[in-house]
């Protein structure tokens, strides 16, 4: 039994068409257009934090003097420690969560499942509208007296309590967070139930495009785990606004202390499944991406969703991992490092898949294949480099080094972004109707290749060399400054980086109004939602689909004239 | 413009269900948080409660126990009876479903004053902490719940319909959801 809605009017005024809009795919939108502003912010925040590494006491070139003319332009250690909690903040919650999980996570779910909208349009309206409010209040936050929140994103107290940050920007950084909480949590039970519900006829789990198959699993994830989060933030705010003490041990607890690592726990409990939250979209897109763009099924398509699904549940019983030098029992200690190894089994399992959907493919290097490729890089070399933090008596020495900025990053933020590119290049002829330029979508992700290597391998470079995160100036240490020339290259790659996302912002904005008219499916790709219009109309099918076949069906010898079929074509026996 | 054919109530009861099975999945993690914390510092402590701390009178918290129940099982009636279509005997009883919720609320009062009037105020410590914060949280949901209630007094005044039943079905679970909640506080808070 399928579930679909009727078609709903059509938006005529400005305000139901672009601001107050019912439809997942302006939603989607939505997500994109924040999504792409908060990344722009987190960047500018990381320039800021590269050149204080680089050049320590030296006035930021050209914004300096006007962000901060009380220091000469210098970066000041407070605003510094204010701007690497913020940019980890808005990079997680803010860029990364709202472009793969709300932007295509919005966009393609109906779509590629064949229904006309997401279960609940209202929760989903509400659900951006309240994560753009999390938005405002967290860069509200940056502009009250004593600044923003400058406990780490993490903000573990005391750090984040009271005695750590006086000010009000920590309590709002929690309550932005609680807010991001329900948008997400409503997100994420309007992403299981139309998943589950509003499959296209004839549409099996096993039949669903693994960008489906990604979304669903980090839609389960954030449903289970925000929450735990969402009880975090709430019992630290009240430990700041009503004098509560869950986190405050010693003499700041009057009577009967209360625990700082506790908040650890509880961190790590949302921390750990968070990462795959963030990487589980970018994963499944990458393997639908692969296959369509070599030209054949995808290798092992069952294995690649079941290893996902394997991945998830482990995912939530790793998280001590993070914590192997809180004094955590050895017994602790090692359980949570076996558990944290068997993720390799799984995450073998897909990578070799990916592997194997490229081997010997008729592989076509367009800038969504090229973005999927440096995932499959930047993946495998980040989830390698994670061995060395998962194992306890490497992680001892390793801890809270650039080794581990280094290695998030290259998971995290690396393979995420570079995924998000991916989706970006792939759908905007949906989306948008144009096609974006093929020649500046490569030099955008060369350049950015090369840039976010050049940071990310010299951050693990330095970390293994013993220099630790969060320092205002590390070089104060003498054992350090011999890693000030590192610094200043990952600093320039940086600044590389940067620079290469210029092609992507000038391509997009130009590609919206003069890129050449996209055809229905420019790509040749056979899941549902190249069947329609490009763009898509508001109703997405006139008539809901019935799915005949899987979604990569490609190179069969018995097509005639075409090397891929429509999951709504009958299969041709090969 | 083609227009397909209709969602049935059918489809719209299974989609509810889903969605709210998820919705108190997610609110269940976040009072799990809550007593992993609860649990964590209970275990910590030499004696519970801790040294120069009293506990309450079991007066209030009782109370407060058996006006959940109550209202549980009222709105369970009142469920029945608007399934049978009788509208306004359902909406009597979702009356007396907010009461009931609203002599929790001020139950709870009782038991903050009553808390404050030993010196457990909260901000004296974990244990201060812990009976406040906790109960707080919970109050504030079943404020949320009440007005769903409130909502339900409001639009069964008019005949039946079909539909309503959903909703009525979602606060429901809402609202045994949170007397299950309680009755979890009731015990680890002010029992054992």
């Amino acid at each position: 039994m399928s579930y679909y809605h009727k078609i709903h009017d059509k938006p005529t005024t400005f305000l139901s068409k672009y601001v107050f809009s019912f439809d997942h795919k302006v939603i989607g939108k939505q997500f994109l257009w924040m999504g792409i502003a908060f990344l722009g912010i987190g960047g500018m925040m990381a320039m800021l934090i590269r050149w204080t590494l680089a050049y320590p006491g030296e006035a930021f070139p050209v914004l300096g003097h006007m962000l901060f003319p009380a220091t000469n332009g210098v970066v000041p250690p407070d605003t510094y420690a204010m701007l690497f909690t913020l940019h980890g903040t808005i990079m997680i919650f803010y860029a990364i969560t709202p472009i793969l999980i709300g932007a295509f996570g919005n966009y393609c779910i109906p779509l590629m499942i064949g229904a006309r909208d997401m279960a609940f349009p209202l929760l989903n309206l509400l659900s951006f509208h309240l994560a753009a409010l999390s938005g405002l209040v967290l860069m509200v936050s940056l502009f009250i007296p004593l600044g923003g929140a400058a406990g780490g994103w993490t903000s573990y107290p005391t750090l984040s309590t009271l005695i750590g940050s006086p000010g009000a920007g920590q309590t709002l950084w929690c309550l932005a967070i609680f807010i991001l909480g329900i948008s997400s949590t409503m997100g994420a039970i309007n992403y299981i139930t139309t998943i589950i519900l509003f499959r296209a006829p004839g549409m099996g789990y096993f039949d669903m495009p693994l960008t489906i198959w990604g979304l669903w699993l980090t839609a389960i994830l954030n449903a289970i785990f925000i929450p735990v989060l969402g009880a975090g933030v709430l019992l630290l705010i009240f430990d700041r606004v009503f004098g509560t003490s869950f986190f405050l041990a010693g003499a700041v607890a009057t009577s009967g202390t209360g625990d700082p690592v506790l908040f650890q726990h509880v961190f790590w409990i949302f921390g750990h499944p968070e990462v795959y939250i963030l990487i589980l979209p970018a994963w499944g897109i990458v393997s639908d991406l692969l296959s369509f763009f070599s030209r054949k099924p995808a290798f092992g398509y069952k294995a690649t969703a079941l290893s996902m699904t394997a991945i998830t549940v482990l995912s939530t019983l790793v998280y001590g991992h993070h914590m192997f030098t809180t004094q955590m029992s050895p017994l602790l200690t090692q359980t949570f490092m076996t558990l944290t190894m068997t993720i390799s089994i799984p995450s073998a399992v897909f990578f070799a898949n990916w592997l194997g959907t490229i081997w010997k493919g008729s592989i076509r290097f367009d800038t969504p294949m090229l973005f999927s490729l440096g995932v499959v890089f930047v993946f495998g070399l980040g989830g390698l480099t994670g061995l060395y933090l998962a194992t306890a008596s490497t992680d001892l020495y390793l801890h809270d080094t650039y080794f581990v900025v280094g290695h998030f990053h290259y998971t995290m933020a690396a393979s995420v972004l570079l995924g998000g590119f991916a989706a970006t290049y792939f759908w905007f002829p949906k989306m948008f109707g144009r096609m974006m330029n093929e020649r500046l979508g490569k030099v955008h992700f060369w350049i950015s290749m090369a840039g976010l290597n050049g940071v990310f391998m010299t951050m693990m470079i330095m970390g293994y060399a013993g220099m630790h995160r969060r320092l205002y100036n590390p070089f104060v240490y003498e054992f350090m400054e011999k890693l000030i020339p590192l610094n200043k290259l990952t600093t320039v790659s940086a600044l590389l980086m940067g620079l290469g996302q210029i092609p992507f912002v000038i391509n997009f904005i130009y590609s919206l109004w003069w890129g050449p008219k996209a055809e229905a499916n420019p790509w040749r790709v056979g899941t549902l939602e190249w069947t329609v219009d490009s763009p898509c109309p508001y109703y997405n099918f006139k008539e809901i689909p019935t799915v005949k076949c899987g979604p990569h069906e490609y190179g069969n010898p018995k097509l005639v004239g075409t090397d891929f079929q429509y999951q709504t074509e009958e299969l041709v026996e090969a | 413009m083609a227009v397909s054919n209709a969602v049935t109530l059918e489809d719209k009861k299974a989609q509810s269900a889903i969605a709210m099975v998820v919705a108190l999945v997610s609110w269940g993690m976040l009072f799990a948080g809550l007593f992993l914390s609860y649990a964590v510092y209970r275990f910590q402590q030499p004696m519970w409660p801790p040294m120069g701390m009293d506990t309450i009178s079991l007066m209030f918290p009782i109370m407060s126990t058996l006006f959940a129940a109550l209202s549980s099982l009222l709105f369970e009636v009142s469920r029945r009876t608007y399934a049978e279509k009788n509208v306004n005997k359902s909406r009597n009883y979702f009356r007396l479903t907010f009461l009931m919720g609203l002599c929790f609320l001020v139950s709870q009062y009782q038991v903050w004053n009553n808390l404050n009037a030993i010196g457990v105020m909260v901000d004296t410590g974990v244990y201060a902490s812990i009976l406040h914060g906790f109960t707080w949280i919970h109050a504030a949901h079943i404020v949320c719940a009440m007005i769903g209630v409130f909502y339900l007094c409001i639009v069964t005044k008019k005949e039946f319909i079909n539909e309503r039943l959903i909703t009525i079905d979602n606060i429901g679970k809402f609202w045994h959801f949170l007397g299950a909640i309680w009755f979890i506080m009731f015990v680890i808070l002010f029992v054992v």
